[in-house]
């Protein structure tokens, strides 16, 4: 029989993370699955065991203040269910979380859990590159932020360290990604495409507030996960994306990553910076998607082939370029 | 573990494997063969279940996170007025096919009626995302769900 501690605070369980190097358990729906024994049977770890779904401190999501800005801080227990329902939640990661698995899944699942598994198909990890995210890991006596792109470092690896546990996700809410953040779920034209069975789900919103001169300086936000059902499908790839639009109809920020097309989440600044700057009725989509297609490498799996991932890939490029174009 | 928690409001103390699957405990330990399994990884809902008013996957969840928890299985709201409403409603509308996945879609149904008494078809759906009905008989089921909706009116 394995040990096993479900703590309630926070320092014990940083205690039996150091002393036991204990496996951290918050929702177990990947764990639980992954170390699967027979019918009857319950999962077979070998090793402690730590569950963090108690632990009081892990499990809220609250706004901060900070010099750079207003943070949103998600507790590592939060379940995704909770993240869903939380207004404050910035798209496009709430979408990304609602379209993962199904309701009793969201209602363990924890976002901590989708980073740490470090699958590079992870749902909600495009958005959180994206929105710039940082995680938040703690061990005894030491808490240090990492940026998203830096704690993942390959499919199943991170840099989390063996006496440590992610106690947080940051997700910066900058003036206009508040707004979002708070707007009603109207905004969000949310929901699976009928473009064949390929597509799972795509969502684009945008939203802005009138300036003094008159124009209207937008965000649009875009999601789009493909996959073969709508409802508890890994997906095949997946693509996230912000860009702003000041009000003369320039771009000003142009964000786009994409999962599962390569070891780690995809995001390219030197594309990124072809589009900024450009009037969004004028961007030609195509040098932009020559841009991001030396970095598009993905591997054939059982859930797709590279040929498809690649095509789509391009695909989703073209698809949030004229997301920002028609609206 | 001595693991004490409540099923269908009953306190039940046992002793068991930390890492026991919630699943394994109703059914071979407490004999509430009504919890069905399917797949055993998340993907199929007939062993889905009620625990702290959340619906969940009982494969899922090893006991040391049953600890104090509520739980309420298919044998326990079958006993419920709203459980008597689901089953008849899937009586009614031959929501009930060879009958594998009904236990965890009634569950499902309820998790779902209990947030929204009056669904419509696409809430249904997504309330039912997660499981799956091996015969394919979904419009049934959601006919179902929406006629214990309708004639349940006030249950929930």
């Amino acid at each position: 029989m394995v040990e096993v501690l479900r703590p309630g605070t926070l320092a014990e369980a940083l205690a039996f993370r150091k002393e036991t190097a204990a496996l951290p358990f918050a929702g177990g729906t990947d764990v639980m699955v992954r170390e699967r024994g027979y019918t009857g049977t319950g999962p077979r770890i070998d090793r402690p065991v730590l569950f963090l779904d108690a632990v009081g401190e892990l499990r809220s999501i609250t706004l901060g203040d900070f010099a750079a800005g207003a943070i949103l801080s998600i507790g590592a227990a939060a379940t995704l269910t909770e993240i869903v329902n939380d207004e404050r939640v910035p798209e496009p990661l709430r979408e990304s979380c609602r379209l993962i698995a199904a309701p009793g899944l969201r209602n363990r699942a924890t976002m901590a859990g989708n980073i740490c598994n470090a699958s590079p198909a992870g749902d909600s990890i495009p958005p959180l590159y994206v929105l710039d995210a940082r995680v938040v890991l703690a061990r005894e006596g030491e808490v240090r932020t990492v940026p998203i792109a830096e704690f993942l470092t390959g499919p199943g690896r991170t840099t989390l360290r063996d006496d440590e546990i992610m106690i947080a996700i940051q997700v910066p809410l900058d003036g206009d990604a508040a707004g979002d953040g708070a707007a009603s779920a109207d905004d969000v034209s949310a929901g699976a495409s009928d473009e064949g069975s390929a597509a799972a789900g795509g969502s684009a919103a945008s939203n802005g507030s009138t300036t003094s001169d008159g124009k209207t300086p937008r965000t649009v936000r875009y999601y789009r996960k493909v996959g073969t059902r709508r409802a508890n499908a890994l997906s095949k790839l997946s693509g996230a994306g912000i860009a702003r639009i000041d009000g003369r109809g320039v771009v000003t920020d142009f964000r786009l990553a994409l999962g599962a097309v390569g070891p780690v989440v995809v995001r390219v600044p030197a594309a990124e910076r072809l589009v900024a700057g450009q009037r969004a009725s004028e961007i030609e989509p195509e040098p932009i998607v020559a841009a991001y297609t030396p970095h598009i490498r993905p591997i054939t799996d059982q859930r797709s082939t590279a040929e498809y991932r690649s095509h789509v890939a391009r695909n989703l490029v073209r698809e949030f370029i004229s997301r920002i174009q028609e609206t | 573990m001595k693991l004490e928690f409540t099923v269908n409001g009953e306190a039940r103390s046992i002793e068991v494997d930390p890492l026991r699957r919630l699943l394994d405990i109703l059914r071979d330990d407490l004999a509430l063969t009504g919890t069905k399994e399917g797949c055993g990884e998340g993907e199929c809902g007939a062993c889905s279940v009620i625990v702290e008013g959340k619906l969940v996957n009982s494969c899922l969840v090893p006991a040391t996170q049953c600890a104090g928890a509520e739980v309420l299985t298919v044998d326990g709201l079958s006993e419920s007025e709203r459980g008597e409403m689901i089953t008849e409603s899937f009586a009614l509308m031959h929501g009930a096919q060879c009958g594998f996945c009904t236990p965890g879609m009634v569950m499902a149904a309820e998790a779902l009626l209990r947030e929204q008494n009056d669904p419509d078809e696409e809430a249904v759906r997504e309330g039912l995302a997660g499981n799956i009905c091996r015969c394919t008989g979904y419009d049934m089921i959601v006919d179902a769900i929406q006629d214990a909706a309708k004639r349940g009116k006030g249950l929930w």
